[in-house]
Formats: structure tokens, sequence, C-alpha cells
């Protein structure tokens, strides 16, 4: 019988390889046919995701390059492209100064900000939604970004300079979530953490929340607050290459050991103990994910204040396109974030003759896209 | 392979539930747990896969204590099969089924084309091909439990536990799964598993464990354990049992509630 030798593969052995050898069945012209059959199909599989992942790329270095053309001082593509490589092409200089120090001193900046800010967030938000299990959970879950506003506006309010706003924005960030952890850990000692991790989150977010509108409270009217409430609405329009090379630290700690790990983070969807029924140590992938997500959404908002609803909107979006596998999601939600966000950031400079704030553009944009979601829903 | 708790005692925090258990089951042999509601046995099959630390006692693998073996190569022998339950994603199939594979890859590795290759076996062991293109969330009870099953068969156990593996399932996909455990223990898997049914135990089990409501732990085979008199012990009800004959002329017990 053909299941005894499929058996054989399947369960006594580590290699499969057993059963092409094995060599019983009646009808083994058939059996090779089928595994063919699957193997094309996985291929196809595959292959189905790289080709929207290269997609979005091409897509991604077309609206750079538009970018760098979109605002107040209209530089052309060409231009663009010329400054851009004048040193490996040796361009000749058609160009005034001027034009130079808005395409490398202005808008590269702001645009790699965009395209890691955005990235970050989608990263953190699909793993935050993979972790708890949840959908409808966003990077800010576990306080975050409460924390890293409290350390923020803290030091406006003590007229620091900038360095020392992120850095204490950063530092906040953490503190807040560690205390969160701490909290749940305290609190629920038995298996399963997750809700525990959820419910501490709310908590911890809505006390640092408090200590914003006492810092709000406290502050000077007249500079103070229009500075803190600008800032609490999310920007990257004065962003520097400094800002960067500080950004850089938490989000490459971040994203690389998520990206190392996210197939294993399909196993912790279907809950604690299944997970670690399959062989995954749960606590060390839950802790992975829970700093390396902290480190992103902390470092975001220590360079571009809070902005929300990116990090719970597009893993819903990419999920629509490649489905819920975080193999594929978490680099598509990469690049889908990065995209999203570079074009959020495009209208932001361009649509009025004054800054919008990116925070919200992003919540307008947000809340409709949410109420399709619960329609479409509504289905099942 | 036998995996085997020695004079147990399991409970949440100290909180001793279920004492002085000393239960085992090998490969080749599908052991049944019967018992009521609330006596611990989902308590005891927690402990026994480790999601529960024991209060006292022993798990052993082939002799070898549990706590010196790593949860990953306590995976590579001994799968889980839940209760078909709704993950909150709609994952396809085959990405489900591949899961069972992470305790045969490295750390960092992800499933390639032969651990998805495994897993489209393992749905073709179980006559499921025809899931391998559908969403998990989307698919019937009966066929998400088969799904789980094929989850635990590309982990390439030795041993199976399975928590009530009929549970909320229609009459043909009962019987579908429980023919299905036993082609699986007849190529040499050991299967434990918790069932309501007394019938279950008859058509599929070759050992039980019952426990009484007094939290008794009686074992042996299915006809010494499930008598009239120890299902009333253990469940406080009357109920009879008969023998039929079935269509090859075998007899089958069943076990009738007397109301």
């Amino acid at each position: 019988m053909a299941l005894k030798d499929i058996h054989q593969s399947v369960v006594s052995n580590d290699n499969i390889d057993v059963y092409f050898d094995v060599n019983v069945s009646e009808n083994e012209k058939e059996k090779d046919l089928n595994t063919s059959k699957y193997l094309k199909e996985i291929k196809e599989n595959n292959s189905r995701s790289i080709v929207i992942g290269f997609f979005i790329v091409m897509l991604l270095f077309f609206v750079i390059l538009i970018s760098f053309n979109v605002g107040r001082y209209a530089v052309s593509i060409d231009q663009v492209v010329k400054i851009l490589f004048k040193d490996i092409f040796h361009f000749e200089k058609t160009w005034e100064d001027v034009y130079e120090t808005i395409v490398w001193n202005v808008r590269m900046p702001r645009i790699i900000a965009a395209l890691l800010v955005g990235a970050s967030l989608s990263v953190a938000g699909a793993t935050y939604q993979g972790l708890f299990r949840n959908p409808m959970v966003s990077p800010d879950i576990l306080g975050a970004s409460a924390g890293a506003s409290v350390g923020a506006c803290l030091m406006m309010l003590l007229k620091q300079n900038g360095v020392t706003i992120q850095i204490a924005a950063f530092a906040f960030g953490l503190l807040a979530v560690s205390l969160t952890y701490s909290l749940s850990k305290a609190i629920s000692k038995s298996a399963d953490m997750v809700l525990m991790l959820v419910l501490c989150g709310l908590i911890v977010s809505t006390l640092f929340q408090a200590f914003v509108s006492i810092i709000k409270y406290v502050a000077d009217t007249d500079l103070l607050l229009p500075e803190i409430t600008y800032w609490l609405m999310g920007s990257i329009a004065k962003v520097t290459y400094k800002d960067l090379m500080f950004f850089m630290i938490p989000f490459i700690f971040g994203v690389v050991p998520i990206m190392m790990i996210r197939w294993q983070l399909n196993v912790m969807s279907f809950g604690e103990d299944e997970a670690k029924a399959m062989g995954v140590n749960v606590s060390l992938i839950r802790l992975i994910c829970i700093i390396c997500s902290t480190l992103l959404t902390a470092g975001v908002v220590s360079i571009a204040g809070t902005v929300g609803w990116v990090g719970l909107m597009i893993p819903h979006l990419v999920r629509f396109m490649v489905g819920p596998n975080n193999g594929k999601l978490l680099p598509i939600s990469f690049l889908t974030g990065s995209l999203f966000m570079l074009i959020v950031d495009d209208v932001c400079r361009s649509a009025l003759a004054y800054e919008i704030p990116l925070g919200v553009l992003t919540s307008l944009i947000g809340a409709p896209f949410f109420i399709l979601i619960l329609y479409k829903h509504k289905g099942n | 392979m036998e995996l085997r708790i020695e004079n147990g005692i399991c409970g949440y925090k100290n909180v001793p539930i279920i004492k002085n258990i000393s239960i085992g089951f090998k490969q080749g042999e599908i052991v049944g747990i019967l018992g009521p509601n609330g006596v611990g046995k989902t308590t005891m099959f927690r402990s026994i896969l480790g999601f529960l630390p024991l209060i006292k006692g022993n798990i052993t693998l082939d002799n070898v204590n549990k706590s010196d073996i790593s949860v990953k190569e306590f995976s590579k022998n001994v799968a889980y099969v839940p209760q078909s339950n709704n993950p909150p994603f709609p994952f396809a199939v085959p990405d489900v089924v591949v899961m069972g594979r992470i305790s045969r890859l490295k750390r960092f590795e992800r499933p390639g084309i032969k651990d998805y290759l495994v897993a489209y076996k393992a749905l073709e062991v179980l006559s499921v091909s025809y899931l391998r293109d559908k969403i998990f969330t989307e698919i019937s009870g009966g066929e998400r439990q088969m799904v789980l099953i094929a989850r635990a068969l590309a982990q390439s156990p030795k041993l199976l536990v399975m928590d009530e593996p009929t549970a909320n399932l229609d009459l043909g996909n009962q019987i579908r799964v429980l023919s299905t455990i036993r082609h699986l223990s007849s190529m040499g898997l050991g299967v434990l598993m918790t069932t309501h049914s007394p019938d279950h135990a008859f058509l599929c089990c070759d050992r039980v464990i019952l426990i009484t409501k007094n939290k008794e732990v009686v074992t042996g085979t299915v006809d010494e354990i499930v008598t009239e008199e120890n299902l009333k012990r253990a469940y406080n009800v009357d109920v009879k049992i008969t023998e039929i004959k079935g269509s090859d002329g075998k007899a089958i017990k069943t076990c009738v509630p007397l109301i």
C-alpha cells in the first residue's frame, strides 16, 4: 500500500529522501506524477510573492525619483538624476548650487527618513499582530509611543536641544515597554502572558499619556506648547543626516533579528502551547519580537514624533496581497510601508502652501481605510 | 519509544489537581483517556506535554528524563494535535502543515521546497490532498482536524498526543478521524488521546486510562476498563454495554446510556 512508504518518509525519518528511494508501490508512476505536480505548485506559490516584491521595488524607485522633484523648489527629474549620479557618470554641471543643496541636504535625508520610518512601523506592526494573534494591534500597543512622547516633551520642557530630546524619547520608550513587560510578567506568571501584555500596555500607555498632558498643562503657552503639540503630530520635515545616523542603530538591531525569526512568528499565531509543542523556544521568540519592535517604534518616535496608523494599516494591506505567512508578509510590509510613507510625505509637503503634519495625514488616511476593512470583514 | 509519567502530581502553582499519576504509552498502541469534566484530564494532559510543570514526579521519554531533553528534541519525537481551533489569520493549508517542520530546521532556517513537499505528502497520507490550495480558516471543522493531524505528521514524530480529536465533529468526520488514527497506529505511531465517548474507545483504543469522579486512575485494556461498573464510578450514570455483530461478523462493543 502506498500509505506505508509515505508514512516511512513522513513519520519515521528525518530525511525525506528516503521517500524517493523506497521502492515498494505498484502505482509508482502516479506517485511521481503527484510529486512533480506538488513541486510545480510549491514553486508557483513562491514565485508569486517574488513578482509582487519586485513590482513594489520598481514602484519604490520610481516614487523616490519623483520625491526629489516634489516641493516648493521644482527640480526637474533629469536634473535630479544628473545631480545624484554626477560623481559616477561625470555629468557636466548645468545647474545652480542651490539645487544641489536641495537634492542632497533637504530632500535626500527626508526621503531616507520616510523610507525608514515607514518600513520600521510596518515591520513592528506586523510583528506585534503576529505575536499578539490580533490583526488590530498597532506598534504602540505596549506603550512605546506614549513613553517616547513623555521623554521628548520632558526634554522640551527643560529646554534641551535636539539630540537630548531624541535620546530621552528613545530611552522613555524603552522604559515604558519594560514597565509593561515586567508588570505583566509579575501578574500573569502562568504560561500564556499575551493577554496580560496587551492589558498592561493599555495601562502604561494611559499613564504616560497623562504625563504628557501634565507637561502640556504646565508648559509656556506662547512658545513651548505649540512646539510640543507640533512635535506630537509627527513630522520628518527637519530630519538631518545626524538624526538618521542615530536612527540607524535601532533600525538595524530592530529589523535584522525580526527578519531572521519571521517564519517562527507564524507558529506563534496558533498560541504558545502549540508553538512549544512544535519545538519553538516561545519565550525567546516573544522576547526578541518585543525588544526589536520596541527599538523600531521608540526609534521612529524619537526622530519623527508620533505617526499613527501606519503600523496597523500596512500589514493589513499586505495580507490582502500575499497572505498572512510572515515569511512573505514581513519583507513585503517592509517595502510597502516605505512606499506608503514616502507618498504620504510627498503629499504633506506639496498639497498645501504649508506643511501638513505627517501624523495628521496618516490618521486622515487610516480612519477611512479601516472603515473599509471593517465593511469587508462584515461578510465573514 | 515510550512516553511515561511516573508518580506525577499535576496542578497549577503548587495546588495539586490530580495526584499519583503513573501512566504511559508507546509506539504502535492507541491509548484513550476517559473521564468526566473537571477531574483534571486537561491538567494531566498539559503536564504530559510539558506546558505545565509537574508539581512532583517525572516525565520520561525512553527512560530519559524530560528535563534533560530540549523542547526541540522532544518535539521531534512527540507531536501534539490540539482541538481544531481558529487562528486569527487566514493561513494557507500548506503553510499550516509545514509549521510541523520547525523542529527539523536549523535555528534561523525557513522551510524550503523539501519541507513543503513533506507537508503535501502528509496531506496525501490522510487523503486530504484536495485541501492543499484551501485557506485553513475557511475549511470545515473535520478538515481542519485533518490538517492539524497532517501538521503533526510533518513533525515526523513517533508519538502523537491528541486532545479530543473528535470534538465538535459530525458523525462522518468523527469516524474518518478515528479510522485515520487507527491507520497511523498500524504504521507504528503511538497515540494518546482524550475522548468523551466510550464507543470511540471501543472502536479505536487498545488501552484506556479512566479517571473516576473521585480522581482514581484505573488503566488496562479497553475490555477490562470500559465496563458498566467503571463508567458508573466515573460518570455516575447508568449505562449498558452490549455487543453487536459488524458486517464482517466481528463483535463490536457499544455503550448505551439508560435514561
